[in-house]
C-alpha cells in the first residue's frame, strides 16, 4: 500500500547470488541523470503536484548497485528531498553502514527506509552466496548501527530485509527470517530470483509462519508460489512500484 | 481515640499515563463529612510495567485496611495477581475493585477471585465513599448501592444500582483539591461524561444514559489553575468527543486560546471528524490542538451496521483535509476483527486512511470488553475471544485466527512504513 518509485542510480545490484550467475559489475549514473529520473517521476501523468500530499507518490527508492559506493550519495539523497519526497529508501547490502558515521549520516540526510539484501541466516552462508567474505558480519553491524542511530534520535525508520529467493536460498528461508527478526528488521520481503522446485510454496509458507511467531512481517512478490492459506503475505507493502513511467530504467 | 482507617488506592496505567479516576475517588471521599479525619488515603499511581510482586510489597508495607483498585482490561491480570498476594500477606485487608473491566461482570469477578471482597459497578465516586464509610464502621459492603459484595457464605450479593451523580460539580477537582499533581507538565481534563454514540464495541458512556457536563465555571477554573498557576503545557482531554457541539467547541476554544497562545498544546483529542469543517478546524487549532484521534474503525458496511456506526467517506475525507489545512495531525484508527468485516474489508480501510495522508495510522485488534454489546452478543455474532482480560478477539465468522494475527502484523508494518518519513520539510 505504501510503495516506492524505484530510481536507478546505475547498473548492477548491491549483491546477489553468485551461484545463480555472475553479478554484473557496478556502474554509476551521474547525478544529473538521477535527477532527471526523479523529475520524470514527479511529472509523470497522474502524479500529484505535491509528492508529499499522497502516500503512494511519497516514496522513492534508490536502487541498482551499492549506493554507498556511489561517489555522490549525499547529493543523491539531497536531490530526493529537493524533489519533495518524504520517504526515501536505499537498497544496500548493509555492510557500508558499519563504517564510522555512515549510519547516522544517512539517517540525518533523510533516509528512513533501508532495503537490506540478505542471502543467508548465518554470516558464512551469506558470504558464500554473495561471494564476498566478511559481508554478512559487516551487514549485521551496519543494520544495528542504523537502528541505534534512529533510536537515539527518536526517528521512526523501517528496515526491510530483501531476500532473493533462488534454489540456493530457498531451504534457508525460515532460518533467514528468524535471523532477521533477531537482528531487529521490521519486515522481510521475499523476491523471486530464479526457477524454483515444486515444493517451494511449502518452504515459503514456512518462512511466512516463522515471521509470524518471531513478530516480523514477511511478504512475497507476485512471482513466488504461495498457498491460498497465506494469501495475505502475497501483497507486498513498502516495495518498488511495479509499473513506473520508465524513470527507474538505467 | 480510634485510629484512622487506612485506604490504599491503586491503579496500573499504561506507561506515561496517570489515573484521573483515582484522583476523583480520593477527592470525592476526602470531601465526605463522614470520612473527614477518620480515613487516611495513600495513592499508588503505577504502571503496567511495574512488577506485581514489587507493587504488592509496597502495598503490604502500608498495611492498609482497605485496598481499592481501578481495573481496566490492560491492567486486570496484574491487579488480580497483586490482590492475591496482598490478601495472603494481610488476610484482614478488604479489597474493593472498580472500573470498566470488573463493574459489568461484578459477580463473575467475585466468584473467580476469592481475594476480592467487593466490586463497584458503574460510576465509582459516591459508591466508593459509601464503601469506605462502611469499612470504617465494620459493616458489610453490600449495603452500598451500586456495589456487589459477598454475603455471609461468601456468595456474591448485588445491592441495587446507584443513581448517577446528577451534578458532576459535586465531584471536587482532584487538581484543585490537591490530590492529583500534573506530571511532567501534563494534565487530564474532563468536561463531560457519556458519549453521543453507541458503538457496539466500546464501553464509553455505557450505563450513563445521557451526557452530563461539569459546569463551565468548574472547567474554566481547573484549566486556569493548571495552565496558569501550575504551568501545565499539555492537556489530555478525555472527553469522548471534543467537538460535541459547535457551541461547546467555541467555548473551549475561547477558554483555551489564551493559554495556547503561550504554548499550551492538546494532543490526540477525540473528534467527530465528519463534523469538522474549516471553521471547526480553526477553532481546534486556536484551542492549541496539535493532533486529533478519530475513526473510522472500519469502512465495511456490515461491520458499521453491526457496530451502529455511521461513516461517510466524503465527509470523513473533508474533515481530515480541513484539519490538515490547520496543521493538525490526524490519527485514524482501525479495528481488525469487527463482526462482519472480512480481511479485505480491513485492508480497504487501511488503504482508505492512507489515501487521505492523515499523519498517523493506528490499528488494533478487537477487544471484546465486558459491558459492551459485542460482549453480550458474542455468541450470536460468532465472535470468539479470550475470556481472560484483555479479551482479545481470537476469530470471527469471517476471519480465522491466523489471518487475524496476519492482519495485526501487516497493519503494524504498514503503519511503520507510513510513519517512517521526513517530518517538517
Amino acid at each position: 500500500m505504501i510503495d516506492f518509485h524505484p530510481i536507478s542510480i546505475g547498473d548492477g545490484a548491491p549483491c546477489g547470488c553468485v551461484r545463480c550467475g555472475l553479478v554484473p559489475e557496478a556502474s554509476y549514473a551521474p547525478i544529473a541523470e538521477v535527477e532527471a529520473r526523479l523529475t520524470a517521476v514527479r511529472t509523470a501523468p497522474g502524479a500529484p503536484a505535491d509528492p508529499g500530499s499522497t502516500v503512494t507518490a511519497g516514496g522513492v527508492a534508490l536502487v541498482g548497485p551499492e549506493p554507498f559506493a556511489h561517489p555522490e550519495l549525499p547529493a543523491l539523497v539531497a536531490a530526493c528531498r529537493r524533489a519533495g519526497f518524504s520517504r526515501i529508501a536505499l537498497e544496500t547490502d548493509g555492510s557500508a553502514l558499519a563504517a564510522h558515521g555512515n549510519a547516522a549520516g544517512v539517517l540525518h540526510a533523510g533516509v528512513r527506509h533501508l532495503w537490506v539484501r540478505v542471502l543467508g541466516a548465518e554470516n558464512a552462508t551469506h558470504d558464500a552466496l554473495v561471494g564476498r567474505p566478511g559481508r554478512g558480519a559487516a551487514s549485521r553491524l551496519g543494520v544495528t548501527a542504523y537502528l541505534e542511530a534512529a533510536s537515539a534520535t527518536g526517528v521512526t525508520v523501517a528496515v526491510t530485509a530483501v531476500v532473493p529467493v533462488c534454489v540456493h536460498t530457498l531451504g534457508d528461508l525460515p532460518a533467514i527470517v528468524a535471523a532477521c527478526a533477531q537482528r531487529g528488521f521490521h519486515a522481510v520481503r521475499l523476491e523471486a530470483a530464479g526457477l524454483l522446485p515444486s515444493q517451494a510454496a511449502t518452504v515459503i509458507a514456512a518462512a511466512c509462519d516463522t515471521g509470524m511467531v518471531n513478530r516480523v512481517w514477511v511478504s512475497t512478490d507476485g512471482a513466488l508460489p504461495l498457498p491460498e492459506t497465506h494469501r495475505l503475505h502475497g501483497e507486498p507493502d513498502g516495495g518498488p512500484i511495479q509499473s513506473t513511467s520508465g524513470a527507474g530504467g538505467a | 481515640m480510634t485510629a484512622p482507617l487506612k485506604v490504599a488506592l491503586l491503579a496500573l496505567n499504561s506507561p506515561g499515563y496517570q489515573s484521573l479516576a483515582l484522583g476523583y475517588l480520593r477527592a470525592y471521599a476526602q470531601a465526605d463529612d463522614r470520612l473527614k479525619g477518620r480515613v487516611g488515603f495513600q495513592t499508588l499511581d503505577l504502571t503496567t510495567d511495574d512488577d506485581p510482586w514489587w507493587v504488592a510489597y509496597r502495598i503490604i508495607a502500608l498495611e492498609p485496611d482497605v485496598l481499592a483498585a481501578s481495573v481496566f482490561c490492560w491492567s486486570a491480570r496484574a491487579v488480580y495477581d497483586i490482590c492475591r498476594i496482598v490478601k495472603q500477606a494481610l488476610p484482614d485487608v478488604r479489597i474493593v475493585l472498580g472500573g470498566p473491566e470488573v463493574g459489568p461482570i461484578a459477580a463473575e469477578v467475585l466468584r473467580a477471585h476469592p481475594e476480592v471482597d467487593a466490586v463497584v459497578r458503574g460510576e465509582g465516586e459516591a459508591a466508593f465513599a459509601d464503601v469506605v464509610d462502611l469499612a470504617r464502621r465494620g459493616k458489610p459492603f453490600s449495603r452500598a448501592d451500586g456495589v456487589t459484595a459477598r454475603d455471609a457464605t461468601g456468595a456474591p450479593v448485588a445491592a441495587p444500582d446507584r443513581a448517577l451523580i446528577a451534578d458532576l460539580d459535586a465531584i471536587p477537582s482532584p487538581y484543585l483539591a490537591g490530590v492529583l499533581e500534573p506530571r511532567e507538565g501534563s494534565a487530564y481534563v474532563e468536561t463531560f461524561r457519556g458519549c453521543p454514540h453507541d458503538c457496539a464495541y466500546c464501553f464509553e458512556g455505557k450505563g450513563y444514559g445521557r451526557i452530563r457536563s461539569f459546569s463551565r465555571e468548574r472547567v474554566e477554573a481547573e484549566i486556569a489553575f493548571l495552565a496558569g498557576e501550575r504551568g501545565v503545557r499539555q492537556f489530555s482531554f478525555i472527553d469522548s468527543v471534543f467537538n460535541l457541539t459547535p457551541d461547546r467547541l467555541r467555548w473551549l476554544s475561547d477558554t483555551l486560546a489564551p493559554y495556547a497562545a503561550r504554548g499550551l498544546v492538546l494532543h490526540t483529542v477525540e473528534v467527530d471528524i465528519e463534523r469538522v469543517d474549516d471553521e471547526a478546524a480553526s477553532l481546534l487549532r486556536r484551542a492549541g490542538v496539535v493532533s486529533v484521534e478519530t475513526g473510522p474503525q472500519s469502512i465495511g458496511a456490515d461491520a458499521l451496521a453491526t457496530c451502529r456506526r455511521a461513516f461517510d467517506a466524503d465527509r470523513f475525507a473533508a474533515g481530515v483535509a480541513a484539519l490538515k489545512r490547520q496543521g493538525i495531525l490526524v490519527e485514524t484508527d482501525l479495528i481488525a476483527g469487527l463482526p462482519g468485516d472480512t480481511a479485505e474489508d480491513f485492508l480497504k480501510g487501511v488503504s482508505f486512511c492512507l489515501s487521505l495522508d492523515p499523519g498517523k495510522l493506528q490499528t488494533s485488534t478487537l477487544h471484546v470488553l465486558p459491558g459492551t454489546d459485542l460482549y453480550v452478543r458474542a455468541a450470536e455474532l460468532g465472535l470468539r475471544f479470550d475470556p481472560e482480560p484483555p479479551h482479545e478477539i481470537v476469530a470471527t465468522r469471517d476471519i480465522g485466527f491466523a489471518d487475524l494475527r496476519r492482519l495485526e502484523a501487516r497493519s503494524v508494518h504498514i503503519a511503520r512504513l507510513y510513519a517512517a518519513r521526513i517530518e517538517g520539510d
